[in-house]
């Protein structure tokens, strides 16, 4: 884990570096918006989970590279995505912090550590 | 797959060109499989969100752009003007030695206007495409916006100032009137509806050209 200030996370971009962090080296685009949907049910556009990614690039906690030209994708590309030490760490600063918000009070259909 | 190169165009204005490529095969594999429609309204949806963020990002910096634009073209203009001047003076000579014709009854007339109308600002889409690919989308419209507000002061200056009783005129000729400030509104609200589409138009087709011959040199 790094060891500099790593900034905090916003709500959307939690769930984007969790489904990136589920689907391992699949992470692209399309894979990420259908693991959203599965895991969340949220409907997500495309140009919102772009701009998040591209944010989530600047801050250094995601890298991309690009993939093999397809012909499914008309020879296009894909853009794969992969969470740096950076990202995890703001991940599960996250995680914790919810945690530590959840302890001592009980809410109905949610199980608590 | 040309509607799959016409999209990678459009999002190119909007982001580099290896994301805006990746982005067509995502929407081509997703959303808009299959369906012309869908395709597009994901592709206008991606491109609005790209922008939006490019505004929220950096509006200084896309201003700054803006104001070197503004003196890019005027230079531009300069340039358009003495080319102007020496195929006027070509075709003058032609047309009076050859036909015994004056050059204001032919179509070269038009020949400086359609320089600076058309030619002027599709250079400054070239020259938009060198200085931020994959934000001149954004750099065209704070460009246009910064043209338009302008306009809009000035006009307004001058009407006030005809309501007043005032005369009040600006005009900067070179072969053909680049700036003319009057007390007339309507005049004034037709140059900012023009700054506003025609011309953002022209010069993201100058920027698209420029990415073109680039992608063409890189044997992309």
């Amino acid at each position: 884990m790094s060891k500099h200030k790593v900034s905090p996370l916003g709500e959307f971009e939690q769930v984007v570096l969790l489904a990136i962090l589920r689907l391992d080296d699949k992470a692209y685009g399309v894979t990420i918006r259908k693991e959203i949907l599965e895991c969340t049910g949220r409907r997500t556009g495309p140009g919102g989970l772009y701009n998040s990614l591209d944010r989530l690039e600047e801050k250094g906690m995601v890298v991309s590279r690009f993939g093999d030209p397809t012909p499914q994708r008309g020879g296009r590309p894909k853009r794969l995505f992969t969470v740096t030490p950076d990202g995890l760490e703001a991940v599960s600063r996250s995680q914790r912090a919810y945690q530590r918000l959840m302890k001592d009070i009980t809410i109905p259909g949610v199980l608590h550590a | 797959m040309r509607k799959a190169d016409a999209a990678a165009s459009v999002l190119s204005l909007v982001t580099s060109h290896d994301r805006a490529d990746s982005m067509v095969g995502d929407l081509l594999e997703g959303d808009g499989a299959g369906n012309r429609w869908l395709f597009w309204w994901a592709v206008a949806r991606t491109a609005l969100s790209q922008f939006w963020r490019q505004v929220a990002a950096a509006p200084f910096g896309m201003t700054r752009t803006a104001i070197l634009g503004m003196f890019v073209e005027f230079s531009f203009m300069l340039l358009a003007a003495v080319a102007s001047a020496v195929m006027l003076l070509c075709a003058e000579s032609v047309l009076h030695v050859s036909f015994h014709r004056d050059l204001s009854d032919g179509p070269f007339r038009w020949l400086p206007f359609l320089l600076y109308s058309l030619g002027v600002p599709f250079a400054l889409g070239r020259w938009m495409f060198r200085r931020c690919p994959g934000r001149e989308a954004v750099g065209t419209l704070t460009l246009g916006v910064l043209h338009a507000s302008i306009n809009l002061c000035a006009g307004w200056i001058m009407w006030q100032a005809a309501r007043a009783g005032n005369e009040a005129h600006v005009d900067i000729t070179v072969f053909v009137r680049i700036v003319d400030w009057n007390g007339d509104i309507v005049h004034m609200l037709a140059w900012v509806a023009y700054y506003l589409t025609l011309y953002q138009a022209i010069v993201l087709a100058g920027a698209l050209s420029g990415r073109a011959k680039s992608l063409e040199a890189r044997g992309l």
